[in-house]
């Protein structure tokens, strides 16, 4: 139906291509991550992964982590 | 390297390379800041630029620009990757070799770059003004990065990709892509080459790639650092992980289609402008998302903000990333561009960005890492501080300073009077209104410099507190399950083919005339519902779907590479092959046979003359773009300072486009025919002459040296490859051309006391300038033939 509105050029229809894909990309992305990732526990754990010690220094210079989890 | 035992093995992180670059980081940072500095006084103080032509703003300009991006930015993007994903992935980086390899390599593009620019060797494309030889090395480099990046990937000890990683992957793909396509050219000699791009297409690849640059070399891997660093300072998970997968999918996606925001009311095809338009503002909603997941993650930390000089660095980058996206959308809004395009703003906006949210999170990372590095506490907390005080005060002053110059140069340029006329015709005006802008500005940018030293004292001295630490972890001996699902696996599996359908179906829907659109749209209901009917069926494992992709990094860097070619592929897929199609030879002929043809005609530009070619490689060489556009925007002010507005097919023939991003002085695109040779003369050798108050260097170097004729004889060679339509007789009368028409221009300023050689790049250069918005001039004294 937009074939009539974009009939003055072939080339016109690639940015509603690019406009339809990204908008059902991100409906579905939105969709997914808040109704479709519910294993909080494994949310949590990548999460805080930059916040696995090192040994050494990083024992040295970092306190306890007490920050809540992640959304 | 790793000594394993029963159960567990021990990890030996290569902590010397990452020591390596932030060293490098800070040398660079102060070289560019220093630079900067330069350039900042050139504009306040002509004098500043030395009458030397290897010190001309044009010139240095670019040096700047590249040292503040790759070389202080790039450095310390390597050292905060390579020690983070050693300890995200528990692994030691595959190959020290390798890693070494980049860091030699890529300090090499840099002495590459500063040694070139202050020669004139560019290619005059911002942020790609490498030539081709360093343009190959970067290309070399950045290949042994991502084999060692992606071998570590393979080899890691834990299973999952973190976000920061996700972000370095989208890095390291979308640089490789953006930086071969923008730089794809046909050399003319070892140090000069012409991109295959020319006119619009070249102005929308460029700008494809400039913004992009900004994208994937300034904003992902400091977001991805940020995710890593910032999570590290605050001792705080990050905020919120899921806002995280929107944040990175969203955002590569969308950053790619932003770049023609750099060519609005210009002569891009409007649906492309109004395309850049519309995703830029859509854009600021993943910045502000990635920016409050940032700041959030301070929640119950606040108090560090206080007492840390690190949490203060990064509390103000993520600020200034906050800041900046929402300028840069705001800017790319057309009615807010048509004010503050050309102008200071965009330079205040492009330094908020560079400054605080680069400089910043750059600054925050190594008082950071730097401790841990050798084993010991920051040698002074006080001098951190003081660092980020004096810093922030001079970004502000920079920034504030551009913001008020930029806002009034738009409203000075545009102002008319009651009769609809210029009401400041006189642009100098406008300058001179600006400079205790540029003053302060120059200020600002010193604070920024000195304060800059504070952090390599900082670094020596905890140094010498400590010694170079070496950083293990016990990881399990066996690689951790979890990557069994194959990729073909994951690529075939009902979420991917759900995705893949609906996407079909839609663009289908797109596509489909009004008689079968209905069923299309029923086929994708349908499509749809069945989507949600196996997501209620087998919600477990639609829930592990993604973390089984964030698991598999040759399926997550596919997908992330697709993501980012759609945006660039259909912006720049159309134009090439619209503009293509404008022929570049107009006949009576075609015109009798399609009459739209003749508006074409009277527009089409028609090839430079050998000379005035070589003019346009001088001109191309000194950088003359920084300030001088060559596009004309369609409003009455401007086509009342300038002349009529430009088409794209005027410029359709010009490698590389010239149509510049600033306007520290007068666009250029029609000055041909408006002043006398003399005019030219006197204003190249000393503009003052001619504009009182202008802060334009002078290029006395243009009448002492000189063009070669046969050298641009081959470059009229190597353009016809590229579709410029020069004619056997052309080429073959290309150095008596060029020859009879620096005599013409000799001949007429000797007329005038003034003696130039006919072969002088002043010659060439004036030849060019008077060109400019014109058909082709005279090159010898007999007067030119039709269709010549």
């Amino acid at each position: 139906m937009y074939q009539e509105f974009f009939s003055h050029s072939d080339h016109l229809i690639w940015p509603l291509m690019g406009l339809i894909i990204f908008v059902s990309i991100f409906i579905g992305v939105l969709a997914y991550v808040f109704l479709g990732m519910r294993d909080r526990e494994k949310i949590d754990e990548i999460a805080a992964l930059p916040l696995e010690l090192d040994s050494g220094t990083d024992l040295a210079a970092t306190g306890h982590a007490t920050g809540g989890p992640s959304k | 390297m790793e000594a394993t035992n029963t159960q567990m093995k021990t990890v030996v992180y290569d902590d010397s390379i990452v020591r390596a670059f932030s060293i490098i980081t800070v040398v660079w940072g102060i070289v560019a800041f220093l630079v900067g500095v330069i350039v900042a006084a050139q504009l306040s103080f002509w004098q500043a630029n030395l009458g030397l032509e290897w010190t001309s703003f044009g010139r240095l300009r670019q040096l700047h620009t590249n040292a503040a991006i790759f070389a202080f930015v790039g450095n310390g993007m390597f050292a905060g990757i390579y020690y983070s994903t050693q300890r995200l992935l528990k692994t030691r980086m595959a190959n020290d070799m390798l890693s070494w390899a980049n860091f030699w390599g890529w300090q090499l593009v840099i002495v590459g770059a500063a040694i070139t620019y202050p020669l004139g060797l560019t290619q005059s494309k911002e942020y790609a003004e490498l030539i081709w030889p360093l343009d190959i090395l970067v290309v070399v480099v950045w290949v042994i990065f991502a084999v060692n990046f992606f071998w570590t990937l393979a080899k890691r000890n834990e299973k999952n990709l973190y976000v920061a990683i996700w972000f370095y992957i989208s890095t390291i793909v979308t640089i490789a892509v953006l930086y071969i396509v923008n730089n794809l050219q046909i050399p003319t000699s070892l140090t000069h080459s012409y991109p295959i791009f020319g006119g619009v297409q070249d102005a929308l690849v460029q700008w494809w790639y400039g913004h992009n640059a900004v994208a994937f070399f300034l904003t992902t891997p400091p977001l991805g650092l940020m995710y890593y660093f910032m999570i590290k300072a605050a001792n705080r998970p990050v905020y919120s992980y899921r806002l995280s997968v929107v944040h990175f999918w969203s955002l590569i996606f969308l950053y790619i289609w932003a770049g023609p925001h750099h060519l609005l009311y210009t002569s891009l095809p409007d649906w492309a402008q109004t395309l850049g338009m519309i995703f830029s503002v859509m854009l600021w909603a993943p910045s502000w998302g990635g920016m409050l997941n940032g700041l959030l993650t301070l929640r119950g930390a606040w108090d560090k903000l206080r007492t840390d000089p690190v949490i203060k660095f990064f509390v103000v980058a993520v600020t200034f990333y906050g800041m900046s996206t929402f300028e840069g959308p705001l800017l790319s809004i057309k009615s807010v561009s048509a004010l503050g395009h050309y102008t200071d703003w965009i330079i205040g906006h492009v330094h908020g960005g560079a400054l605080g949210w680069n400089g910043f999170m750059t600054f925050g990372i190594l008082y950071w890492m730097w401790p841990r590095l050798y084993g010991t506490k920051l040698y002074s907390n006080k001098l951190a501080e003081t660092h980020f005080w004096i810093a922030t005060i001079g970004i502000l002053m920079y920034v504030v300073s551009m913001w008020v110059s930029g806002v009034s140069q738009g409203l000075f340029w545009r102002a008319l009077d009651a009769e609809g006329f210029l009401k400041y015709p006189d642009f100098i005006e406008g300058l001179t209104n600006s400079l205790a802008m540029y003053h302060t500005r120059l200020f600002g940018g010193v604070l920024f410099l000195g304060s800059a030293f504070l952090l390599p004292y900082n670094m020596i001295m905890t140094a010498r507190q400590g010694a170079p630490a070496t950083v293990s972890v016990q990881v399990p001996a066996r690689k951790p399950a979890g990557d069994q699902e194959s990729a073909w696996a994951l690529l075939t599996s009902a979420p991917m083919l759900f995705i893949v359908g609906i996407l079909a179906l839609a663009i289908w829907f797109g596509a489909s005339g009004t008689m079968l659109s209905p069923i299309i749209l029923a086929l994708l209901i349908v499509v749809s519902v069945g989507a949600i009917i196996s997501y209620g069926l087998h919600q477990k494992r639609w829930g592990h779907w993604y973390g089984l992709i964030e698991r598999h990094a040759l399926v997550f860097t596919v997908l992330a590479l697709v993501a980012i070619l759609i945006g660039g592929a259909v912006e720049i897929i159309p134009t090439v092959i619209q503009s293509n199609r404008v022929p570049r030879v107009i006949t009576d002929e075609m015109i009798a046979d399609d009459p739209a043809l003749a508006e074409t005609a009277k527009w089409m530009q028609q090839p430079y003359s050998p000379l005035e070619l070589a003019g346009r490689d001088v001109y191309v060489s000194e950088g003359c773009y920084v300030c001088h556009s060559q596009q004309i925007r369609p409003f009455r002010h401007e086509v009342l300072r300038y002349g009529d507005y430009s088409r794209m097919e005027e410029s359709l023939l010009d490698h590389p486009f010239q149509w510049g991003s600033k306007r520290t002085g007068l666009d250029l695109a029609r000055v041909g025919g408006k002043y006398d040779n003399l005019w030219h003369y006197l204003h190249l050798m000393d503009p003052r002459s001619t504009s009182p108050a202008s802060n334009m260097p002078t290029y006395p170097h243009f009448k002492r040296k000189t063009v070669d004729a046969a050298v641009t004889r081959h470059r009229m060679e190597v353009l016809r490859r590229l579709n410029v339509p020069y004619t056997d007789e052309e080429i073959a009368s290309a150095e008596a051309d060029f020859a009879s028409q620096g005599q013409l221009i000799a001949d007429d300023l000797a007329g005038k006391d003034v003696n130039i050689a006919p072969d002088s790049q002043m010659a060439a250069v004036i030849a060019y300038l008077q060109r400019l918005g014109r058909g082709p001039q005279p090159v010898s004294a007999v007067p030119v033939t039709a269709g010549k």
